[in-house]
Parts: C-alpha cells; structure tokens; sequence
C-alpha cells in the first residue's frame, strides 16, 4: 500500500475512534472510562497521519526504520474495515441474540454490601440477581427492573448484559417475566417492569428469578445499555 | 492505478453500496458478531496506540548501548529481569508485541524481548487487580496467576536461548533504527509504521475472535464440572479463541462458577499469552515462520504452568 494511502486509512481512523467517543455510540462498545483513551489514541492517529503526510510532501520522509516501508503487505488495507462498519453500521449494542446464544450467568453472592432493606426495590437487573443467589430478594417482594427483552429457553426475560473492558466479554443477567403483556412484545424491546418475585435464581433455572409483572412501561433504550 | 484511488473507489462504492450493506447486517447473529468486533477493535486500539508509542521511543530515543547497560550480560539472568519488567508496562497484549519487536531491534537479545511480551500483559498491577477484584475471597487465584504467567514468560525464554534459531524471526525485525538525524522525525515515523502494520493484523485477530466467540461456546462450557482434566484442555482452548484483553479476563472466569478453580486458572496463564489476534499481530510483527513455531510452543508451555502454579497455591479443585 502506498504511503499517502496509509496516512489517509490512519487519519480516518482515527477520526473514527474520536467520532464514536464524542457522540457517545463507543457505549454500545466499550465502558464509560473508555472514552478519553479513545479520543487520546484517535488524536495520535490523526496527529502521526497529518505529520507524515506534511513531511512525505516537503519530501523530507526518514528512511523508514527497517528500511521496508515499501512492503507492508496487505495488512493495512484491513485497517479500513472497522472504519467502514462504524461509519456506515454503526452495529447496535448486544441484544437479544446474543442472549439467546450465551451461556448461564451466576454471580458470587455479594460480599461487604449492606442486605436490602424491607419494602419495594428498585435494582438493576444484575443486582437483582445476585440479592435473589444472596438470599434477601425473597418471593412476594415488589421489584422493580429495566432492560430489554429476550427469549431464553422458552421463556420471556428482561435482560442487560455487565462487561468489564469490552462486549466481548459481556455476560447476560436475565429475569423470567409473566404477565401485563410481555409475550406480546417484540424481543430488544426496552422495558421497565414493575412486579412480584414468584421465584429465585436457580442453577435450574439458568440463574434467572421469577417476576410477576403488573406494571409495564415501554421505554427508549438508555444511552448506556450495560451494567457494571 | 495506485492504491490512493483504489482506496477512494473503495469508499465510493461503501457509501454508493450502504442500504445493501446495512441489509447484509441485519442478520441477528450478523449484528452481534459485528457488535463484537468493533467492540475488540475499540478497545485494544488505544493499547496498541500506548504500545506503538512506547516502541517509538525505544527506536528513536534508547540506544542500543543503553539498553546493554541496563540489563545483565549473560542472557540467561536477563531474562527473569525481563519478565520481572512487565510488571513496568500496565497495558494488554497488543501493546507489548510493537514494544518487544522494537526491542529486539535496538540489539536486545531474543530471548528476553520475547519474555517481555508474554510478561507484560499478565504480570502487571492492574491485571492483577482486576483478578483479585473478579475472585473476592479467593487471593490464592492472584498469587497462582502472577506466579504461573511469570514462569510461563521465563520458561520460554530459556526455552528460545536453548532451541530458537534466529532465522526464525524476520529479517526485517532486527535492523535496528538510524541513528542520527532528527529524533523526534524517527519517533514519529517508526510509531505511524508500527501502527499501521499492527493495527491490521489487530483487525484480523478481532475478526476471528468476534466470529468464533459468538458462534462457537455456548454449549463448551457446559457439562465439564466433573471431567477435571477435560475442563483444563477447554478452558484453554476458549482462552486462545475468546481473546479477550487480559484486563477483562478474570471477570469472564469469575463468571464460570461451575467450572473447577484450577482450569479457570489455566485460562487466565494462557489468554495473555496466546489468543489468536496476539498469534496475528506476531505472525505479521516477527513473521509466519516464528508464529508457527512460538505460538504452540507458549500454548504448551502456559497450560503446564498454569497447572502446576494452580496444583501448588489452590490444589486439586
């Protein structure tokens, strides 16, 4: 690839990189933290592709440090691909597939956290599950959850993915939802639900507590659609 | 034509292509794999960015007769130094491949270049605090990891002084950059090169492991409770296919709680040290000729030091 092409996949790159990290699509990707490394490495991206670019015009290029900058085989060219499906697909957040796909979740109980107190709760839907392993969401408590829509196993779930570094490493939480209409809705649907636990998380059960729904409110999905 | 227009044509016919495109995408499992992949590339790229930086700076500002000064003479003391360094450079694996590279470069023997890059994206205090964070209560899993990583990193550098060949490793890798001239000129220039060429290879390690991590697992992990050694040979098998960044790791293993201890060990010694983007970015960085040889060397070498590290601080479980 010739060097004017590489500066030009470099700075486009980069451009990418800070793109995404401004309007807040990298929290489809990557966590919160994420976005001053991202607009720090796109900015060198842009930064080393105009300087070279300026230096290779004033015909002031250095040798190149090994000395085969001529041959940098087909590798570049593959850099374009990440610029092309963010800038024309933009891909979604994990959704109901890769819930239907992965594999079962189970939280260590919470340590060095103070128990729930009595009465209705709202929780995510992470901690929701690991209070129901840990023993202080018990049945009949009014829970209150938000998340999107999945199928898993035949059942209805409302469902958000935690990630740690990236969604490559995303694990699903889910919790079995009856009632007020869910079956009706389509799945990555977003969902706040308000109900009555009728069952714990289980290894049977993938984890999964049960929640009678009596209040359901479509919702638009959040900027940020992880847990952490 | 040379590859400026290719490249223009390229992006005409994207935007020209776009709604076919987008339909192509639509696919459920098209999206997630696509969502993974960006994912990878988003997150590794600002390490390889810090990575390609650092290896600048070594080309453009460390002389080859600093370096010597640095380390010990006989090659077989350095490269305990070597594996003890990495504890030096927070990063994850994409950022020590550049950095080794470059090292070699400026006359550091091989042997410790290449303990450098299999310890440094295991053996550094954030990993290890993401491992003590994702395993509460179970410290024993931060002292094992630490331990079986940094042996694994020695081990195979002893086992590179003993039976590597320096042909092995591409010419190319071991020019070592000009001297004189203007520093800063040769800092940009070698960071931009490094970057370019790693960052494609980044994207093809990325691309594989997106396809193979949302099409193949599900149904791996299940079942193999009770097969102990079977568990072992999975576990680090998903370690090479998932590559996920070291720093996230420990939470992926954490999440496996009915797998044994010992083989979520294993996962956590074998994933910095062998997945397939690092298999990528060394392939393209030191040549096929060495991937094909150091990949399942390590590959070995990590499941043993994995097991024995687990087997000696947690035991049998």
């Amino acid at each position: 690839m010739r060097r004017e092409t590489q500066h030009a996949v470099l700075f486009l790159l980069g451009a990418a990189l800070v793109r995404i990290a401004v309007d807040d699509t990298f929290l489809r990707y990557v966590r919160p933290a994420q976005r001053w490394w991202l607009i720090g490495a796109g900015g060198v991206m842009v930064v080393l592709a105009v300087v070279a670019t300026v230096r290779d015009v004033r015909g002031r290029a250095v040798p190149a440090a090994d000395g085969h900058d001529h041959r940098t085989g087909p590798s570049p060219w593959l850099l374009v691909l990440p610029v092309l499906v963010i800038a024309l697909v933009a891909p979604p957040a994990l959704g109901a597939d890769a819930i239907a796909r992965h594999t079962p979740t189970a939280t260590a109980a919470a340590v060095d956290v103070p128990r729930l107190p009595p009465g209705p709760a709202e929780l995510g839907v992470a901690e929701a599950v690991a209070r129901s392993i840990d023993g202080s969401l018990g049945d009949g408590r009014d829970l209150t959850v938000t998340g999107f829509l999945a199928h898993r196993d035949g059942d209805v779930v409302v469902a958000r993915m935690t990630i740690a570094c990236c969604a490559a490493d995303a694990r699903p939480y889910t919790l079995r939802v009856t009632g007020a209409g869910v079956a009706q809705l389509p799945v990555d649907t977003w969902v706040r639900v308000r109900g009555t636990v009728v069952a714990q998380a289980a290894k049977d059960n993938r984890w999964s507590p049960g929640l009678d729904v009596t209040d359901l409110t479509v919702v638009p999905a959040p900027d940020d659609p992880y847990e952490y | 034509m040379n590859s400026l227009y290719a490249f223009a044509a390229l992006l005409v016919l994207a935007l020209v292509a776009r709604p076919w495109i987008v339909d192509a995408l639509a696919a459920p499992v098209v999206r997630t794999v696509a969502t993974v992949f960006v994912a990878i590339c988003v997150q590794a790229l600002p390490f390889l960015v810090l990575g390609v930086l650092v290896s600048g700076a070594i080309a453009a500002f460390v002389s080859p007769a600093a370096l010597r000064r640095v380390l010990p003479n006989r090659t077989g003391a350095a490269v305990p130094v070597a594996g003890l360094a990495g504890l030096a450079l927070p990063g994850c694996e994409c950022a020590s491949v550049p950095v080794a590279r470059r090292l070699i470069g400026q006359g550091v023997p091989e042997a410790v270049a290449l303990t450098f890059l299999l310890a440094a994206p295991a053996v550094n205090p954030v990993v290890l605090v993401a491992t003590a964070v994702a395993f509460p209560g179970e410290p024993g899993m931060v002292v094992a990891r630490a331990a079986g990583s940094l042996a694994t990193a020695c081990v195979m550098g002893w086992l590179w002084q003993r039976a590597g060949r320096a042909e092995w490793i591409a010419a190319r890798v071991r020019t070592p950059a000009p001297q004189g001239g203007n520093r800063w000129a040769v800092f940009a220039e070698s960071a931009r090169h490094d970057l370019v060429s790693a960052g494609g290879l980044l994207v093809v390690g990325a691309l594989v492991a997106s396809c193979l991590s949302v099409l193949v697992p599900a149904s791996w992990t299940a079942g193999l409770a009770d097969d102990w050694l079977l568990a072992v040979l999975v576990m680090a098998a998903l370690a090479v296919v998932l590559a996920l960044c070291s720093e996230a790791d420990a939470f992926v293993a954490a999440s496996l709680s009915a797998m044994p201890l010992v083989p979520r060990l294993v996962f956590l010694v074998v994933g910095p040290a062998v997945d397939v983007k690092l298999v990528a970015l060394q392939a393209g960085t030191f040549g096929r000729a060495f991937a094909a040889r150091f990949a399942p060397a390590t590959f070995v070498v990590a499941v043993l030091c994995g097991l024995a590290a687990g087997v000696l601080v947690l035991g049998v479980r």
